[in-house]
């Protein structure tokens, strides 16, 4: 194990881990969404042809 | 980036990596899956956040709801009672409300199934068709009630269509034929009549239900004449016979056990006491067909007190005209034709007993005439057979002889919304729309044509039922351009030529769509002719009620489910979770079982047993009910369906056993754990639900309430602008459940699942409690609807460490579910226990399309969050800005939380405490008002209005 | 056993600090297995609760709290013995408190670690837990002070600081000892570090004396005021059973009585399989027995007030609850509490059956065992039968609350015996400041 650290060297150390923890950690939340919550339906709602409504109160 | 260790690093190159990290994270996030997508091309009519309504029907059997679609983004999300409908007047049922979920049936069917694989329209054609065309014995078609004069047109055209001609026949499982028996026999015609109980000052149930949920008319008929205005009344009484506790049998002044097979003497026994005393017998009826039937000896034989039916008697006399004898279905028709006596003698025939604007007679085809066409097509006597709308392969309970049906029709065609029982057996199996996305007209009086038109465009590759039938007339009639391809087409037709006034100076567009926009048509019709009692019938019925013989074993009353009905909404979660609204049961049925049966037999609740008849059983858990009369069962049909994801498996069939006069009762020692929404049913003498006579009522407001202000210690809360609160008339509510569906419909409550439910987790907002009084033989029973209070000094808001409840200004105890962390103080602290923590994602098992049923207006809660009624602040929001948008101030009745909407009884009340003119304000104040555990001093914003009853007489003759 | 006259400073490193140099015996690596495996279980369950909801547990409504709560307090409650024998003792200058401090202190850290976790796993979503700090946000949202939870969150943490600063402090003088002594290696430089360059100089004892001093003081408040706070929880809302001003001191005199009865429970093992049985002698666990016995009675008062108070009040919900503590259908879990709590540990009335080895064990163990009962029927029977009838139902914990209770217990003896075997189980400093000293002045 090397007796020191250099400044340079650790801080290269923190930037990587940082970029790591963000990338790590979003992809963790999608996949956890993906668990949690379901995918979107594809149907498609259309109004009907010929009816008659009411006014929107 | 970085490439090698000697590259100096200054301050500022270090920041902007960071930077440049930050935004390479957030940016590689995987795309949005396209879940919302704003509109490019905006449909035409749909205003994105404002809701539109349409005017439709939804029919349920013999009766044709009009109800009011609310539509958002193009979606059907919550339906409620039409208000131009003359008779529910905006008021709806339980199972209508709740019938938008089966929009969104993930089940159902989306496109043709052939020969059991799944298909098109043009394979389905090319597979029905020759064969239709080739027929040369009649086809068989099987539908439910029709209702609809144009469906019945359409009937008669495919009839005539067809080569070897029509056999047709309509069957609701769950209207029994007992009544249109006695009809035919005691008038000559099967018109059904109206039970007019708006009209009615003293009722006598016999095993009816008129107070369920179903019967919305007649709720808000009984509701009208239930709030006297003092003590001194008036207010309507109500006698119930009956073997199960029903809604009807809780909200009466009198309830007596009395078992079925002896309800026809009793009615004769009634008749006759009437004659005694002095009321005149209508021509042809025979007194000595009446002298064996004695009331003092019934009265001693089933346990009853004499002297309250002769008390009744003095008080059907004294009400004459204004009284109302009704039988339930489950009764054989001599009970129906002593009823039809009994209201003759009175002179409420004709005044409560309606039958002048009865719609054109629909034979209905009974058990018997049904099995009777099932052997004929065994038999191979149809070409083919069509099966509409009612499940036939699941409720005519023969399996032996449905099988062979099958095998003896070479086709067999389902029409239907679901792959279900009955299409399991078919060649074909075509989706037909949902009523939602379809087009037709019922006609429920003669002076009343009630309109059906889509409120939504066809989710799935379906087709309208009545579409299919038009097609197959269209396909095999000789002139193809007879009969239009379209059944919006052809049911304007029938309505220009027979609806339409002639010499109208509207053009008949104008009328078409006034009629829709409403969604009824009000017609001069003429009342028909009173009805005639046969004498000879009464004679022969009423001695056909002496013959009856004691059955051997238990009476077995099956009726349908208050929310799978026959069956057919066995599929609908809502519907399921529904708690009975006696039993409190969900997920499944159990046999009704009296205390003292129990005891004999030392069953508890759970207990599995065995109930055979006529070589046919089934194995049903019991439930020990109070007031269920000893010697009788009672059970609920819909349910041991065999399709359907959420249907499957639930409860027990009991459709083999429906007819049978007598079962035998056999424990077999197996337990099942019953998932109740409520476990206790006791008060504990404690006053949280209240109920007073009349008397009783008078007595206190003599003596007057002593007022105990609370002590506070704090300032009371201001509420500047407005403090909306409520009022839950008791004496009003029967308990039918139409809020607790309404507030699941509109604020996205979810659905639990039976297991949770057992380790009481369930999620209503509104529930309705349901306490017994007084002795397990004859109980009393007290209805009480329980929601969020909306304290004033509420206990849940100071102990939420994340302030995750607040107050607003307006009094509403407010739930902001992003901010809650899911510790659960607040329930902890809620006496009420109104509030409902989300244990599990529910939302991530929705299956999809279900979720399309979600309001968009209220928020979807994820796992680990509390949630609880918030007086429909979205509709309060709503209201707010159509108001501030409109440059008026918010006026009484622009709010309505979608459970006092949807109260058939009006029993809920909301509104503005601070306007003095408001009802609820009013109501606030009433002498009968009081509000659950004040004493506790968190000031609730219910009002509660107790209960009152009307027995007659002195104390002792309660509950006798 | 030998006196403390035979004990000298040397002795006293010898036998104390050696057993952290040395291997750890078959014995410990058995029970570590043991202890760890449990935690394992428990930390696995609260992953799985974690990932599919607290519907895991057999939390329903109306019993909204269960385990997760009756754990949290059990194990606050188990903390405070060694905040009182190590601050108030102190104080008090009882002698006899030094053998067994520095183990109580120990206790009272990883019971509160251990306790600390059941108010994270219990939200219903703990990824946003720090919601209930209060930090400057730009939503400008603070917590609700007023809710009993957030004074639970400022006393458990302070208590959490307090007890590790105290602890680390008395430390710190004996991992240089233990510095000392060690070869040249990795641990010899991991001592280093924690010891803070101590060298025993006159200026370093002054300091220390006044730190210890004055953390004594702050951590003596907080025996009486954590589980106070931690009763109002209970106490402040207004479930019936749960409303009584009874409970600060109720809570607290039970939280001494849990704490003794575990560190009982622990010494007595420590001191056989160490055998440090001359150090941490048959009288320290006397005395201690002396405090359980003192704190039962106030338990049995405690009981008969609060069944006094049920009938006095003249509160039909109160009346209903406390006849449900003892019979309803979880009135054995009432009648295990008192006998366990009020009963069993008056076997210490008799003196020879305080210095039984084998009784004591068998009474630290059926405290334990009553006063989490005792926390069972507080929370459970209080809650499922309420104000409304309609809401009552009973409550079934499943095997995830059966897993997580094993679990504390699991993380709670794995701290422990990796304390055994890194640190010294005795503050050999204040020891060595009392034995007599070789120049034979007392």
């Amino acid at each position: 194990m090397p007796a020191t650290v250099s400044r340079r060297g650790f801080l290269k150390a923190l930037v990587l881990a940082w970029a790591g923890a963000a990338a790590g950690l979003d992809s963790l939340k999608e996949s956890l969404r993906s668990v949690l919550i379901p995918a979107g339906t594809t149907l498609h709602v259309r109004p009907p042809a010929h009816s008659v409504g009411r006014k929107a109160r | 980036m970085i490439e090698d260790a000697d590259i100096r690093l200054s301050r500022r190159r270090f920041l902007g990596l960071m930077g440049a990290t930050a935004a390479f994270a957030a940016g590689c996030s995987r795309p949005d899956r396209g879940a919302i997508v704003p509109f490019n091309k905006r449909p035409e009519g749909v205003t994105p956040g404002l809701a539109d309504f349409y005017a439709s029907t939804f029919q349920e059997g013999l009766t044709a709801y009009g109800v009011l679609v609310r539509i958002r983004e193009g979606r059907p999300l919550h339906l409620q009672g039409n208000d131009e409908h003359p008779g529910f007047r905006g008021k709806t049922s339980p199972r209508a409300i709740a019938d938008v979920l089966r929009l969104y049936d993930p089940d159902r069917l989306r496109r043709p199934i052939v020969d059991g694989r799944p298909s098109d329209w043009a394979r389905a054609e090319a597979r029905i068709l020759p064969a239709l065309k080739a027929a040369r014995k009649p086809v068989l078609l099987l539908s439910g009630a029709l209702l609809s004069p144009t469906r019945r047109a359409l009937v008669e055209d495919l009839r005539k269509a067809l080569p070897g001609g029509l056999v047709h026949a309509a069957w609701e499982p769950a209207c029994g034929e007992s009544e249109a028996q006695a009809s035919r026999a005691c008038f000559g015609d099967e018109r059904r009549s109206r039970l007019r109980l708006d009209r009615a000052e003293v009722v006598v149930s016999l095993e009816t239900d008129l107070l369920a949920g179903e019967r919305t008319e007649e709720i808000a008929g009984f509701a009208s004449k239930r709030a006297p205005a003092g003590p001194e009344g008036p207010m309507n009484r109500l006698y119930a016979f009956e073997g199960a506790m029903s809604l009807t049998g809780a909200n009466s002044d009198h309830r007596t056990p009395w078992k079925p097979s002896r309800a026809a003497a009793l009615a004769f026994a009634l008749a006759r006491a009437l004659h005694r005393k002095g009321v005149p017998l209508p021509s042809g009826v025979d007194a000595a067909a009446l002298a064996p039937f004695d009331l003092d000896a019934l009265a001693r034989e089933q346990g009853a007190s004499a002297s309250l039916l002769h008390g009744l008697v003095d008080d059907l006399k004294r009400a004459g005209r204004a009284a109302l004898v009704a039988a339930g279905p489950a009764l054989p028709p001599q009970a129906h034709a002593a009823c039809h006596l009994l209201n003759a003698m009175l002179g409420a025939e004709g005044r409560t007993v309606d039958a002048a604007f009865a719609p054109p007679g629909e034979a209905l085809a009974g058990l018997q005439d049904l099995r009777g066409l099932l052997r004929s097509a065994a038999a191979g006597k149809f070409a083919a057979a069509v099966f509409w709308q009612a499940n036939f392969g699941y409720a005519s309970a023969d399996p032996e002889l449905w099988k062979s049906a099958a095998a003896g029709l070479p086709l067999k065609v389902r029409i239907g919304l679901h792959a279900d029982e009955t299409a399991q057996a078919c060649e074909a199996a075509l989706p037909e729309h949902h009523w939602l996305e379809a087009w037709g007209d019922f006609e429920p009086a003669s002076d009343l044509l009630c309109l059906q038109q889509p409120a939504v465009g066809p989710l799935y590759d379906t087709r309208q039922g009545e579409e299919i039938l038009l097609g197959f007339a269209r396909a095999l009639s000789k002139d193809a351009h007879a009969l239009p391809a379209d059944y919006r087409e052809y049911l304007q037709r029938r309505w220009r030529r027979e609806v339409y006034p002639a010499g109208s100076l509207v053009p008949f567009e104008s009328f078409w769509q006034a009629s829709l926009h409403d969604g009824v048509l009000r017609r001069r019709a003429a009342p028909r002719p009173p009805r005639r009692l046969d004498g000879r019938a009464v004679n022969a019925a009423a001695a056909a009620a002496l013959a009856v013989p004691p059955p051997p074993g238990f009476e077995l009353l099956l009726s349908p489910g208050a929310g799978v009905y026959d069956g057919r909404y066995a599929n609908n979660g809502w519907l399921q979770e529904l708690p009975d609204p006696v039993t409190k049961l969900t997920w499944g049925n159990a046999a009704a079982l009296s205390p003292s049966d129990a005891q004999r037999l030392r069953l508890q609740d759970g207990d599995v047993v065995r109930l055979e008849a006529g070589g046919r059983s089934a194995e049903i858990p019991v439930v020990v009910q109070p007031g269920q009369a000893p010697g009788v069962l009672s059970a609920a049909l819909g349910y041991g369906r065999r399709s359907g994801s959420v249907a499957s498996g639930v409860g027990v069939d009991l459709y083999p056993l429906l007819g049978a006069a007598s079962v035998s009762l056999t424990p077999t020692g197996a337990r099942e754990a019953l998932p109740f929404a409520q476990r206790h049913h006791s008060l504990e003498g404690r006053d949280a639900a209240r109920s007073l006579s009349l008397s009783e009522y008078a007595e206190s407001r003599r003596k007057g309430r002593p007022e105990r202000p609370l002590a506070r210690l704090y300032p009371p809360q201001r509420f500047p602008a407005r403090k909306w609160a409520m009022a839950v008339d008791l004496s009003a509510c029967v308990g039918c459940g139409a809020c607790v569906v309404a507030c699941q419909s509109e604020n996205n409550v979810p659905v639990v699942g039976p297991e949770r439910v057992l380790k009481g987790r369930e999620m209503h907002w509104m529930r309705i409690d349901r306490y017994y009084a007084g002795p397990p033989e004859r109980p009393r029973v007290l209805l009480q609807p329980m929601l969020c209070q909306h304290c004033d000094d509420a206990p849940c808001e100071s102990v939420c460490p994340v302030n995750a409840t607040n107050h607003d200004s307006e009094g509403l105890n407010q739930m902001a579910y992003n901010r809650c962390v899911g510790t659960r103080y607040c329930s902890n602290n809620c006496p009420y226990k109104v509030r409902r923590f989300n244990f599990f994602e529910y939302a991530a098992q929705t299956r999809e399309p279900a979720g399309l049923a979600f309001n968009p207006e209220v928020t979807v809660r994820p796992r680990g969050v509390m949630e609880k009624c918030t007086f429909c602040v979205q509709r309060i929001q709503e209201a707010k800005a159509a108001a501030r948008a409109a440059g008026r101030p918010l006026r009484e009745g622009d709010v309505e939380p979608a459970c006092a909407a949807a109260c058939p009884a009006g029993a809920i009340v909301f509104g503005d405490l601070r306007d003095p003119s408001s009802r609820v304000s009013k109501l606030a104040l009433s002498d009968r008002g009081y509000r659950v555990l004040e004493e506790l001093g968190i000031r609730p914003s219910v009002t509660y209005l107790a209960d009152l009853t009307n027995p007659a007489g002195p104390e002792e003759r309660r509950g006798a | 056993m030998a006196p403390e006259a035979t004990l000298s400073p040397a002795s006293l490193d010898e036998r104390v600090l050696s057993a952290a140099e040395r291997k750890p015996p078959a014995a410990w690596w058995l029970a570590l297995a043991a202890a760890a495996s449990c935690m394992s279980l428990g930390f696995a369950l609260m992953a799985y609760t974690l990932y599919m909801g607290i519907g895991a547990w057999g939390n329903n409504r109306p019993v909204v709290w269960a385990f997760d709560i009756i754990n949290f307090v059990f194990w606050i409650g188990i903390g405070h013995a060694g905040t009182l024998i190590s601050a108030i003792l102190l104080l008090f200058r009882a002698r006899w408190r030094n053998a067994i401090s520095r183990t109580a202190e120990a206790m009272t850290l990883f019971a509160v670690v251990c306790a600390g976790l059941f108010p994270l796993i219990h939200l219903g979503r703990p990824w946003i837990n720090f919601w209930l700090f209060p930090y400057p946000n730009q939503r400008g949202l603070w917590p609700n002070f007023r809710s009993p939870l957030i004074w639970d969150v400022f006393a458990v943490s302070t208590y959490f600081s307090v007890s590790l600063l105290f602890w680390y402090l008395g430390l710190v003088p004996d991992i240089a000892s233990m510095r000392e002594r060690a070869r040249p290696g990795l641990r010899k430089l991991v001592l280093t570090v924690l010891s803070l360059g101590w060298r025993g100089e006159a200026s370093h004892w002054r300091h220390y004396e006044k730190a210890y001093l004055l953390l004594a003081g702050l951590a003596t408040g907080l025996v009486l005021s954590v589980h106070s706070v931690v009763s109002f929880d209970f106490a402040v809302s207004l479930v019936p059973g749960w409303h009584m001003t009874i409970f600060p001191p109720y809570f607290v005199a039970g939280a001494i009585f849990s704490g003794f009865a575990m560190v009982v429970l622990v010494l007595s093992v420590v001191r056989r399989t160490m055998r440090l049985e001359d150090i941490i002698t048959p009288h320290h666990l006397e005395m201690m027995n002396k405090v359980i016995l003192a704190t039962s009675c106030l338990m049995a008062y405690s009981y008969l007030v609060e069944g006094f108070t049920a009938w006095y009040s003249m509160n039909p919900y109160l009346h209903h609850i406390f006849k449900q503590y003892l019979w309803g259908t979880y009135g054995w879990t009432g009648w295990t509490a008192i006998f366990c709590n009020c009963l069993i540990p008056q076997l210490f009335w008799s003196s020879r059956l305080r210095r039984s080895a084998p009784v004591m064990l068998f009474v630290a163990v059926a405290v334990l065992i009553g006063m989490w009962f005792e926390r069972f029927v507080i929370i459970v029977i209080s809650l499922h039968q309420d104000f409304l009838p309609s809401s009552w139902h009973l409550y079934e914990p499943t095997l995830v609350d059966y897993g997580i209770l094993l679990g504390s217990f699991g993380l709670f003896f794995t701290l422990v015996l990796l304390f055994a075997r890194l640190l010294p189980v005795i503050a050999t400093t204040e020891m060595k400041a009392h034995l007599p000293r070789e120049d034979a002045h007392a």
